[in-house]
């Protein structure tokens, strides 16, 4: 055990201190990952419905909203949901309901067009199948289709999701506290690589559980094709 | 008594003119097949008449229900709780079967009897084994349709369409997308239901087939009937030139 503490030159106190800050971090990381989750993902839905409505305007404002979201950068809306109601109306948001707000309309642009992709992926047939067999409009969609465009969209929506687990250290532009922050405070003020290798292997562990989750629910899925 | 009356059904894709004036009425009991060459419009009228497509024009009845009533040169069809009770009196076999992929063949069975229909889970299970044994799939119940030959999920397919008790039931090309070793089998179940005298419009290339169990066949071309007669007229009568012309084509 001494041979650890000195070959990352740190007595035991300052390393188990470092480590109550990386945990806290990590919570504060792992806060913004599983907001954005649980208000991005039904978002997408809605979004994705939205952008193949028969109403052209509707379907073209929530095109143009996916573009922008898709095509600025995250860090960029981050400052502007922050600060801008600040600049321009002299009102303030909170600082952590405005990185999640970010988050969420950002991500719920690209679900949008994952489940958009999947719902498109499903043959007319089976909408035909299920109303002529009498269930209605909302039974076709929730029993028939949605569970099959949930199969097809596990992959691409994993892959979202891995970027998610790396892009909350993107809070950082606007002083969200977080892992990455954490890392880079405490590397500096100890001038140690010691904290950066940390959080690599804590974002690579987060990473590591959302990836064998996605494989799992894919496996569960696995029974048809 | 008519449990199918079409009368004068236009349908336009646009410029596209592909119903011009259908008329059909099938009495109960009675298979009505519908041969014509590809592009002629069987499926489209098919459509309308199950309500996948909307005709333009024409008046259709179903079951002694109004469906659609032409007035002032347009179909103005019927409210919505007549559409839907009529939906309910049919049932449409497709050419690619469409099974729910998600669902054991048992759950393709019972859902919309459950779900559409409020039977009980032990009712719409017994009805649908019942259909799975004149299937002879009863020991595939618990298989999903990707395990299925083709053969093998269209007759999923008619079980899952006989399961909500239907009135009349209608075919689309219902062995096209069969391999030939698979075809008889399933023109055996449609020849049995034939013999039950349910009420059937079958769309189909199997020329033998539709001589051998149609009560009368439709000859349709470029969206107009050109002859609605019985086989044995359709089939030997050389006054129809169009017709032998197709038929001796299919043969080649
Ligand atoms: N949804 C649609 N939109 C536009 N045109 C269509 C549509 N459905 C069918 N058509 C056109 O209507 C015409 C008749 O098509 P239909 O599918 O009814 O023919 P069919 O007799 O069933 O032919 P086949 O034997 O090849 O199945 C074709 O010209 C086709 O291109
Ligand atoms: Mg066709």
């Amino acid at each position: 055990m001494d041979f650890f503490f000195q070959l990352i030159r740190m007595t035991p106190d300052t390393f188990h201190n470092l480590m109550r800050q990386m945990a806290e971090g990590t919570w504060q990381a792992l806060e913004i990952f599983i907001y954005t989750a649980i208000f991005s993902v039904p978002l997408g839905v809605l979004v994705a419905l939205l952008r193949e409505s028969p109403l052209k305007p509707v379907s073209a404002v929530t095109r143009f909203y996916q573009l922008v979201m898709r095509g600025t950068p995250l860090m960029l809306q981050l400052m502007f949901v922050m600060y801008g109601p600040y600049y321009m109306f002299g009102v303030s948001m909170n600082r952590f309901n405005a990185c999640i707000l970010a988050f969420v309309i950002n991500y719920a642009a690209y679900f949008g067009e994952i489940f958009r992709a999947g719902i498109n992926s499903i043959p007319r047939g089976q909408y035909e199948a299920g109303q002529v067999l009498g269930y209605t409009k909302q039974q076709t969609f929730f029993h028939i289709v949605l569970p099959q465009v949930m199969k097809r969209v596990l992959p691409p929506t994993g892959s979202e999701f891995l970027v998610l687990v790396k892009d909350t250290a993107l809070a950082n532009v606007i002083a969200q506290p977080q892992l990455f922050d954490v890392a880079k405070k405490t590397s500096g003020s100890m001038v140690s690589v010691v904290p950066l290798v940390i959080a690599a292997a804590i974002y690579l562990i987060m990473s590591a559980v959302v990836e064998m989750t996605f494989h799992r629910m894919e496996r569960k899925l696995d029974y048809y094709s | 008594m008519y449990l199918l009356e079409a009368k004068q059904v236009h349908k336009s894709f646009g410029e596209n003119h592909v119903l011009k004036g259908v008329d059909l009425s099938v009495a109960e009991g009675q298979v009505v097949s519908i041969i014509g060459p590809s592009g002629s419009g069987k499926s489209t009228l098919l459509r309308c008449l199950t309500q996948l497509e909307t005709a333009d024009r024409g008046d259709i009845s179903i079951c002694g229900r109004v469906m659609t009533k032409e007035e002032n040169g347009r179909a103005v069809y019927s409210d919505k709780n007549q559409l839907r009770s009529i939906m309910l009196d049919v049932g449409l076999v497709f050419q690619n079967f469409q099974l729910f992929p998600h669902w054991s063949v048992l759950r393709n069975l019972t859902d919309a009897q459950v779900r559409v229909l409020g039977r009980s889970r032990e009712e719409a299970e017994t009805i649908a084994r019942d259909l799975l044994a004149k299937m002879k799939l009863s020991e595939k119940e618990d298989a999903y349709p990707c395990q299925l030959s083709g053969g093998q999920q269209q007759r999923v397919a008619i079980a899952r369409a006989l399961a909500m008790s239907p009135k009349i039931l209608f075919f689309d090309e219902p062995t096209s997308a069969l391999d030939p070793e698979l075809i008889g089998e399933v023109l055996e179940i449609i020849r049995d239901l034939a013999k039950q005298h349910m009420t059937m419009v079958i769309v189909t290339h199997e020329m033998t087939f539709a001589r051998e169990i149609s009560d009368r066949v439709m000859f349709l071309e470029k969206g107009s009937v050109l002859a609605f007669d019985t086989p044995e007229a359709i089939f030997a009568d050389a006054s129809h030139g169009r017709i032998q012309a197709f038929l001796s084509l299919l043969h080649k």
